[in-house]
């Protein structure tokens, strides 16, 4: 099935059409919420939103793009947006805390194993994406992009709605900030 | 040195990493998700929803504090009313020197 094909398809509300886009597009999401959100659980759920977001929103997929960008496009919102929600329930739960309520707190799991990790990397990998956490939240989206995703910086640019010098730009300071934290490591 | 080898040891931990597939039986349990979401918005049903139901507690409770806000007001000014017109009629009696029982008949 060809792009055009497969958003006739979708526009038309096929079962077939709707399949095949699971099919083409389901590791990927998966992989890129996986490494911004570091939870399998919850990259799931993400990866099922964006599903569900690009089957509402289909007739407003403007063909200028490809389809690809806009779900990366989608993916990387919503697992930001969650992100940035799972935060604001940390600090409130804090503060609830505070006063006695009995409500726990957004427990941040320790380490993170990315299932796709070569084995004898599987320790600093698990230290490198527990300073990917600390990343803000553009810094993290072009880091997992071009690292994990492995995104040239063109499609990065397009995913993220700007230039290919900013990308540039952010994996620099990326970079720069994952240096300095490693720095700071004890031992 | 021991420090510059952590740091490129860090940094490269990502090379050849492979992509991580979806979890087994994905599609399956998307579409039971898709199933759930249109059961849950059929019409009708909406009015179940806690929000909904908050709301409409909210509005009869308003209703009812209205109601007996004004049936308050509404006793008070009777009773005021009442008191006007007793002395009005005691007043009339007195006025015309009549024995106040007179006026009753």
């Amino acid at each position: 099935m060809t792009e055009t094909e497969l958003i006739r398809g979708l526009r038309a509300a096929e079962e077939a059409a709707f399949k095949e886009l699971v099919n083409r597009f389901q590791d990927s999401v998966y992989n890129t919420s996986l490494g911004l959100i570091q939870n399998t659980a919850d990259a799931e759920d993400i990866a099922q939103e964006v599903f569900i977001q690009v089957y509402k929103s289909i007739h407003q997929f403007k063909e200028a793009a490809q389809l690809s960008t806009w779900i990366y496009r989608i993916t990387t919102t919503k697992s930001l947006d969650f992100l940035r929600s799972k935060r604001r329930k940390k600090r409130f739960g804090f503060i609830k805390s505070l006063f006695g309520e009995d409500h726990a707190l957004v427990v941040d799991p320790e380490d993170f194993n990315h299932p796709g990790i070569l084995q004898e990397r599987k320790e600093e990998a698990a230290q490198l994406f527990t300073l990917i956490n600390q990343l803000p939240g553009n810094q993290r989206a072009a880091f997992i992009l071009n690292k994990v995703e492995e995104l040239s910086y063109k499609e990065i640019a397009a995913i993220l709605q700007t230039t290919e010098a900013s990308v540039d730009a952010l994996l620099q300071r990326a970079k720069k900030q994952l240096q300095k934290k490693i720095a700071e490591m004890p031992g | 040195m021991e420090k510059k080898n952590k740091e490129e040891q860090l940094l490269k931990s990502l090379d050849g990493i492979q992509k991580a597939p979806a979890p087994d039986f994905f599609y399956a349990r998307l579409r039971a998700k898709m199933e759930a979401n249109i059961a849950a918005e059929k019409p009708g049903l909406f009015i179940l929803r806690p929000a909904y139901l908050t709301s409409l507690l909210g509005i009869f409770l308003l209703v009812n504090i209205i109601t007996f806000i004004q049936l308050q007001q509404s006793t008070r000014i009777k009773a005021v009313t009442k008191k006007e017109n007793v002395a009005t009629i005691e007043s009339f009696a007195a006025d015309y020197q009549l024995k106040s029982e007179a006026v009753y008949e």
